[in-house]
């Protein structure tokens, strides 16, 4: 095979491979919500996390910056600060049921927040900048649990249509109980899948649910053979003791002697806190004593014996990590980070729907008068330009998948710009081709030297491009950094189709057949 | 073969005196507006403050928006409306951030108050928020920084990355010059528009320096190639010839860049509206300075280069000679009139 073929095989392997990574891309966005929606869960997750993200201004949703105050703090509680406040912030948004949102660390002391596709964003800040509540409250005993979870059972299959055909009439009778996996001291093990219809049931069964009784998520996600689950914890009403009251808390080792190397967590209560400690486990030694923050439990630790001191320490936990956030948390409550919003940029759904179909007609429009004149003012290689611009494009989205980019509606922009921009290579080399025949070289010479001479100037000139594209990447933020970015690969693309992808075809065409006159 | 252009012969470099007035009268201008209003008109990223883009579900006039602002709490929030569209723009200088501890915006962040401002006169109204940009001042001071930050450092690093390639100092204070003229221009254009400059604004002035140096180094290195074939030539003529011989890609290249540019400004919508204007504007700078700035300022420097050089008085006849000799001649080498 000679060398042109070699490339041109290589080309089409490339393009392949790139258009299968764009597949799932156009399978997801050509979906109708309606028929995403009908999608089994995981297989639409799966889907989604293999297409292109979507900027929150395009696709709608809320970006939230928030500072954290840290004046007059050491350094080392600097730090720690923030980790509560982000800790704080992340237990709220999972309350939110927002899909995919970001908590991320932003510089020393801000935390930026990324809903995405959130409708009611003021309901959303509502809820992530309250002040966070720390609240112990102790777990009702299982005797108490199985009560409550029967009388639910006999309220809700009273109340719902009873349905005859079903085979499994047991779950029928017991819609409440026919739910639970598994259970453990104190709670009920539910799939995630369950709970919004557990929630559900709940919001109608308020009336049969004692007064002094309140049902909270768990914080964390347990794994039951393969399928996530969580638990429903079944507490007193009453709060015990409050986060005011809990002056510090740490991670430790080998606080336990029953596992010196294990981890932990020390308590340290206010004098008042101590007090109220020392009456609440002397009368409830054996009993667990709930960690709810912002109404999920954190951890249900059982009450071994009395404590005296204002001092506690919590054990048993499985790992390292675990007893680390939990600290986090407790001191969350306790000193609860003083934070607000710097900046706010939300994009309705509606506006993000639009901008993503204007911007689609501006960009075929704009292709389209770029591919008119190409062709009319090129002829053949007018063609050759625009196979190069169509990969170009194509190879442009293929990478921002492959590196998790998020197209904003500015990005969008730079690619509508790149279509005009990228043909500029092509333009060089064709005037030069052009210069080159008119100065009496062969086809094959004056396609040689035009590629050879305007190589250089095109190098150049994407060069300066890459470096404005990275004065954006290093000095912006948010939907701006897109737009630099997708300015950035495409221009960097640009050099391999306009430059080695049109040549390949040139050579192609001229290399077999003797061709005296070239369409340029 | 399709042309654009003829085979052109224009005298680029003697319109110089030309071209350095009128791009004083341009920056002068922009000058004087930038002057008059106190800066370049600042939108809510770098100024901070509060844009809320509205859809209301019945249409409202506008001078009910502006009472109903008022009794919202913001008497001077300037209201822009759209022809034949229930939207409306509020910018409210204010950055309406939710205070800390807050757990009430619902009922009392802006939207909402406006919409029940409008509410006795329109009953039912509801107010969709399409756009809320809310930038607290710290964060519109940072923004300001880094813009000047991301301008200063992209003039800078393309001027050293054509010192670099080109060997040639007075290339790269050419071509940064011409930058620097591209975007204060446009800046100017903005000011005399008074549109607000944002983030996305910003991000087309980058833009406009990267295709504006496309332009330079495309005739800049054409002056290198040109140079080592016509060994004799003074650079006044190396660049009328290697600005004509690239002239038709020029052309060219504006062209295709305009057709997207103008597709994504009629046909893109609001949000990038301005984006798009600004690279409009820009291009037609960037274009006229590649020639009209970094190829004349690049003259200029050399000349006097060559006229501070030790050489001495006898020399610096010579070349007076020489150059008016081309000026008188204004002519291209024969080599491509021959053709």
């Amino acid at each position: 095979m000679s060398k042109t073929a070699w490339r041109g095989l290589f080309i089409a392997l490339v393009t392949i491979a790139l258009g299968v990574v764009l597949t799932p891309t156009f399978q997801y966005y050509s979906m109708s919500p309606a028929a995403r929606a009908a999608m089994p869960k995981v297989q639409r997750d799966k889907l989604r996390s293999q297409a292109l993200n979507l900027g929150l201004d395009l696709q709608g949703g809320a970006h939230l910056v928030y500072e954290v105050k840290t004046e007059g703090l050491p350094a080392d509680q600097k730090v720690d600060v923030v980790d509560r406040a982000i800790e704080t912030i992340r237990n709220r948004i999972d309350q939110i049921g927002v899909a995919e949102p970001i908590v991320q660390k932003q510089g020393a002391d801000r935390v930026l927040v990324q809903l995405p596709g959130v409708l009611d964003t003021e309901r959303a800040k509502d809820i992530v900048g309250r002040t966070a509540r720390l609240e112990f409250k102790l777990v009702k005993n299982d005797n108490e649990i199985e009560a409550i979870a029967l009388r639910l059972d006999t309220f809700l299959a009273a109340r719902a249509p009873m349905d005859t055909s079903a085979v499994d009439t047991s779950a029928a009778s017991r819609p409440f109980t026919s739910l639970i996996r598994t259970s453990m001291p104190g709670a009920l093990l539910f799939e995630v899948d369950a709970i919004p219809d557990i929630d559900a049931m709940l919001a109608k069964s308020r009336s049969v649910i004692p007064g002094n009784t309140t049902l909270a998520w768990g914080r964390e996600t347990n794994d039951m053979s393969g399928k996530p689950g969580r638990f429903l914890y079944v507490l007193e009403n009453k709060v015990d003791l409050t986060g005011d009251k809990l002056q510090n808390a740490e991670y430790a080792v080998g606080v336990d002697p029953k596992n010196p190397g294990g981890s932990g967590v020390r308590l340290f209560m206010t004098k008042e806190g101590g007090a109220i400690f020392y009456r609440l486990t002397r009368a409830n030694v054996n009993r667990q004593l709930a960690i709810v923050m912002d109404n999920s439990v954190y951890s249900a630790p059982r009450i071994n014996d009395a404590i005296k001191g204002g001092e506690a320490v919590i054990t048993g936990i499985e790992d390292d990590q675990e007893a680390k956030d939990l600290a986090v948390v407790l001191r969350a409550g306790a000193l609860p980070a003083d934070m607000s919003i710097v900046e706010e940029r939300t994009v309705g759904p509606t506006l993000g729907a639009d901008s993503i179909r204007r911007g689609i007609l501006a960009g075929w429009v704009g292709a389209l008068i770029v591919v008119v004149f190409m062709v009319i003012y090129y002829r053949a290689s007018g063609l050759v330009a625009i196979l190069a611009l169509v990969l170009n494009i194509l190879f442009l989205f293929a990478a921002m998948v492959l590196i998790g980019a998020t197209l904003t509606l500015p990005g969008l922009a730079g690619i509508i710009l790149t279509i005009g921009m990228a043909v500029d290579a092509n333009i060089l080399i064709f005037e030069r081709i052009r210069e080159e025949l008119q100065v009496g070289k062969s086809v094959r010479g004056a396609i040689d030297a035009g590629f050879r001479r305007a190589f250089l100037t095109i190098f150049d000139a994407n060069a300066t491009v890459v470096i404005t594209a990275a004065a954006l990447l290093i000095f912006s933020t948010g939907p701006v950094k897109g737009f630099g970015l997708t300015l950035m690969i495409g221009i960097i693309i640009n050099l391999f189709t306009a430059v080695f992808i049109s040549r390949v075809v040139f050579d192609a065409v001229t290399e077999r057949s003797n061709i005296k006159r070239l369409s340029i | 073969m399709l042309r654009i252009l003829p085979e052109t012969n224009i005298n680029f470099m003697g319109m110089r005196k030309a071209a350095y007035a009128l791009s004083l009268v341009i920056l002068l201008a922009g000058l004087a507006s930038l002057v008059i209003r106190g800066g370049p008109r600042k939108g809510v990223d770098f100024a901070g403050g509060t844009l809320l883009d509205l859809h209301f579900s019945q249409k409202v006039s506008a001078e009910d928006l502006r009472s109903a602002a008022a009794a919202a709490g913001f008497p001077d929030a300037e209201i822009q409306t759209y022809e034949g569209s229930n939207d409306a723009l509020f910018r409210i200088k204010e950055a309406l951030v939710q205070k800390p501890g807050a757990s009430d915006y619902a009922t009392t962040g802006p939207a909402a108050r406006l919409g029940q401002a409008l509410s006795t006169r329109y009953p039912g109204i509801t107010a969709e928020v399409l756009r809320q940009e809310i930038v607290g001042p710290k964060v519109g001071r940072e923004l300001s920084g880094k813009a000047f930050m991301a301008v200063l450092f992209s003039v800078i690093a393309i001027m050293i990355y054509i010192v670099i390639r080109f060997h040639r100092w007075e290339y790269g204070v050419g071509a940064a010059l011409a930058l620097a003229h591209d975007i204060f221009a446009t800046l100017g254009v903005f000011s005399i528009l008074d549109i607000e400059i944002g983030l996305t604004v910003l991000a087309a002035f980058l833009t406009i320096a990267g295709l504006s140096i496309n332009d330079t180094i495309v005739v800049f290195d054409r002056v290198r190639e040109n140079q080592a074939k016509y060994r004799k030539m003074s650079l006044f003529d190396l660049l009328n010839l290697s600005i004509n011989q690239t002239l038709s890609r020029t052309v060219l290249t504006v062209f295709t860049v305009t057709a997207t540019t103008a597709s994504l400004y009629f046909l893109g919508g609001l949000v990038i509206h301005d984006f798009a204007l600004a690279i409009l504007i820009g291009l037609a700078f960037g274009t006229y300075s590649s020639i009209f700035v970094a190829s004349t300022i690049a003259l200029d420097l050399d000349s006097w280069q060559q006229k501070r050089s030790a050489a001495g008085a006898a020399r610096k006849v010579a070349e007076a000679k020489t150059a008016t000799g081309a000026r008188k001649a204004a002519k291209p080498a024969p080599v491509v009139s021959a053709r």
